[in-house]
């Protein structure tokens, strides 16, 4: 990167990490219950237990969920040449929550004492990284096939989902439109650790091939050109990018928008050098994620929004507003 | 050692879609080697299966004495470089950055290196493009955005460069100026294919041709002799004329 541009690369990322620290330090003082200071300095009241057991582990699953599902995002845009690509519409999400609604309409749930739903969720993440692993043995892997594939699975997996849901008795049917609604909840602090140690791996791999990404994203033809294995590396990628976005939505449910609005308004400060997006696609979709948390559970407390919700509501408007100001 | 070989090289896009049939060649020595022929005759297929970009159906392509298949894709372009005959579209980076995407072969760490910075600045002047160097790819004229992939090509810093149809944007100029940088990529030891319909361009500035018909070879040899009207007047079905002017340069005209 030549001078001009690269401090701008910096004062982007700097700021993008700012703004993440930030929303992450204030965000668990704010909710419906308002914390008082002096109740958590001498550990009196119920204010520290709320602050440890919900707000902290809260903030901590939006962040992960957040940073995940933004570069999943990006990622796949870069690797499809698909502006509209993200986990939602490439049957990651779709798979994983067909995966928990079998877990939640067929098995006897909680009473085995083993985390069903999301070992099923991320069964179907499985899934599809296997459907897309056959494929790229065969001839026909290539952008298009893997788009094409995605929303046939999308599909596939949308209305296995309704099927279910109109099966299901009354109680199951509500759990299952509570589940694909996507939320934040308070987890124990070592499914945070798991799914942190999930996401870690592919999140480090996709920042390191980011010149990489930069290169595949001018189209197939001039990437061979110029060295890149572009079978490979679209694999590889979406490999990484479904891990990301299935272990997360294992744990918070269908979370959309987040991996559409966060890369396409970052593009617009950063540029489109994903050495400087997709990091900043880390820290900004962690920010994002948290402060629509932090609305979901405060605008209308103590009833709480999901965060689907508020993400599609916060996104979907300012999406708008983004393209026709282009 | 050969830097290319090719034995009995066929090439199929489906059971009843031929592109190659039976090319051998041998290249031994930097040169600059047009490859021309009617359209559909399988200049750009050649092309691509020297570049290791398509295998070929029965046969066997070696690139500096081995087959090019073989080769893990960074390894081969460190000193190949292809520009393939479409512009890519809609790219969102700046001149600059095009153009150091000539150096991924040589190195994928995160950031570009001094070098990587030198090689660009070079391509960038020698291609004439370096005041361009802040502009957005997408936003140049089809013959700019030529002159900045052979300068991404350029920076990749190849012994064996393969361009597809290098002057199809490029203004009579421009068309002179590519030549003569070829053959000064040449004189540095680069052996440079180009795939080209310019042929009177062609026979003056080329030390050899690779004429295609059908995907058969119908010639391989220097201009003069693959460039004779008779045969060019039967491989493109359409009578030919060659010109010479008074100091030799050849023209070649075509038509009633």
């Amino acid at each position: 990167m030549a001078n001009e541009p690269r401090t701008r690369a910096k004062a982007a990322l700097w700021s993008s990490l700012a703004l993440m620290i930030a929303v992450a330090v204030i965000a668990p003082f704010v909710g419906g219950t308002s914390l008082d200071f002096g109740n958590l300095s001498r550990q009196e009241g119920p204010d520290l237990q709320i602050l440890l057991s919900l707000r902290i582990p809260r903030t901590i699953l939006a962040l992960i969920a957040g940073a995940a599902l933004a570069t999943a995002g990006a990622l796949f845009q870069a690797l499809l040449r698909d502006a509209l690509a993200t986990p939602s519409n490439l049957g990651v999400s779709s798979a994983a929550s067909l995966g928990a609604v079998i877990a939640i309409a067929l098995l006897p749930g909680d009473e085995t004492g083993w985390p069903v739903v999301w070992i099923f969720a991320l069964g179907g993440t499985a899934v599809v990284i296997a459907l897309v692993a056959a494929l790229r043995a065969s001839a026909r892997f290539t952008p298009i096939t893997l788009l094409l594939s995605g929303i046939a699975i999308n599909g596939i997996c949308a209305s296995m989902v309704l099927l279910l849901h109109s099966l299901a008795g009354i109680t199951r049917s509500f759990q299952i439109t509570h589940w694909l609604m996507g939320g934040i909840d308070a987890v124990e602090y070592p499914v945070l650790a798991c799914l942190a140690i999930a996401v870690t791996p592919p999140l480090i791999w996709i920042l390191a091939s980011a010149r990489s990404i930069n290169v595949i994203s001018y189209g197939d033809a001039w990437a061979a050109g110029r060295g890149i294995d572009c079978a490979d590396l679209t694999w590889k990628g979406f490999a990484a990018g479904a891990i990301l976005a299935g272990v997360t939505t294992a744990v918070t449910g269908p979370i959309a928008f987040v991996g559409l609005i966060v890369p396409h308004l970052l593009r617009r400060v950063t540029g489109p050098d994903h050495r400087v997006l997709l990091p900043a696609c880390v820290f900004c979709g962690a920010a994002f994620l948290v402060i629509c948390d932090t609305v979901s559970r405060t605008v209308l407390a103590p009833v709480e929004i999901p965060v689907g919700v508020v993400t599609a509501l916060m996104g979907g408007p300012f999406f708008v507003w983004l393209l026709w100001s282009r | 050692m050969t830097l290319l070989s090719l034995r009995d090289v066929r090439f199929r896009y489906g059971p009843s879609a031929e592109a190659l049939r039976g090319i051998t060649l041998d290249v031994a020595s930097p040169q600059v080697i047009s490859i021309a022929g009617p359209n559909g005759s399988g200049k750009s297929t050649l092309l691509d299966v020297v570049a290791g970009l398509k295998r070929p159906s029965d046969g066997t392509c070696e690139v500096k004495g081995r087959p090019a298949a073989s080769y893990k894709r960074a390894e081969f372009c460190r000193f190949t470089a292809h520009v393939p005959q479409q512009v890519p579209q809609g790219i969102p980076y700046t001149v600059e950055q095009v153009a150091l995407t000539g150096r991924t072969p040589h190195g994928l760490g995160l950031f570009d290196t001094v070098e990587d910075v030198r090689a660009a600045d070079e391509a960038l002047r020698r291609t004439g493009t370096d005041f361009l160097r802040r502009r957005r790819f997408s936003t140049l004229s089809g013959g700019e955005q030529q002159r900045v992939l052979l300068a991404a090509a350029i920076c990749q810093r190849p012994e064996i460069l393969l361009l597809d149809e290098p002057g199809a944007h490029l203004d009579p100029k421009n068309e002179a100026w590519l030549w003569t940088l070829l053959r000064e990529l040449r004189d540095e030891g680069c052996l440079v294919i180009v795939v080209t319909h310019h042929l009177s361009l062609a026979a003056r500035h080329s030390d050899r041709v690779w004429l295609l018909r059908c995907g058969e070879l119908a010639a391989d040899s220097a201009p003069a002799e693959a460039f004779d009207p008779a045969r060019l007047s039967e491989v493109y079905e359409v009578p030919f004329h060659r010109l010479e002017d008074r100091v030799g340069r050849v023209y070649l005209s075509y038509g009633e």
